[in-house]
């Protein structure tokens, strides 16, 4: 596998990893447990313009 | 203890099983990364959405390399699809049937490490094998 290849996909596990770190960290600084609705919602949004990226490499 | 036992039996079948196994995999999974460990439902859901992102954007890494074929992208992302709408229901259903709101989340889980498996062997050159 190429370098170039490895770290681009190392770089966007380690996005993932740290968004979804920093909002857990962030519920737990104000003393919650578990994420909101509304937090939540981020993670399906993001997921919704990867699908929409993906897509359109298919289909290009 | 005998009718304690009994009823475990009956609450734990293999699916159960799996699910449970399922979800303790992502939780360990968060500790080798040094990750805050997912404790509430809504976490557990995340941690899932981001794995199913990351299936979906290193299977865009993979195809713009060339390491894949479009025919397997395009199966990858149906999976995706499927893992995703399994969570999906699983965020509907966690106020009114938690059990159920639990195993979905776990089958979706369990796609969703086949599906990390099959990129993780293209990763690394293992050019045999269909998209699961």
């Amino acid at each position: 596998m190429k370098a170039d290849l490895a770290i681009q996909i190392l770089l966007a596990l380690i996005n993932q990893a740290g968004v979804l770190g920093a909002a857990i960290n962030k519920a737990r600084a104000e003393g919650r447990d578990d994420l909101t609705d509304e937090e939540l919602q981020s993670f399906r949004d993001a997921d919704d313009a990867s699908r929409l990226r993906l897509q359109a490499a298919i289909d290009g | 203890m005998r009718g304690l036992t009994r009823n475990l039996r009956q609450v734990l079948t293999p699916a159960t099983s799996y699910a449970i196994l399922a979800i303790l995999a992502l939780v360990a999974g968060c500790q080798s990364l040094g990750l805050p460990t997912p404790q509430g439902f809504n976490e557990k859901l995340a941690a899932s959405y981001s794995a199913v992102t990351s299936v979906r954007d290193t299977t865009l890494a993979l195809l713009t390399a060339g390491q894949i074929t479009k025919d397997e992208a395009k199966q990858v992302q149906a999976r995706a699809d499927e893992a995703r709408a399994g969570l999906d229901a699983a965020s509907t259903l966690k106020g009114s049937d938690f059990g159920a709101a639990e195993t979905r989340l776990a089958t979706a889980t369990q796609l969703l490490t086949t599906l990390q498996k099959f990129l993780a062997d293209r990763r690394s050159g293992v050019t045999t094998g269909a998209p699961p």
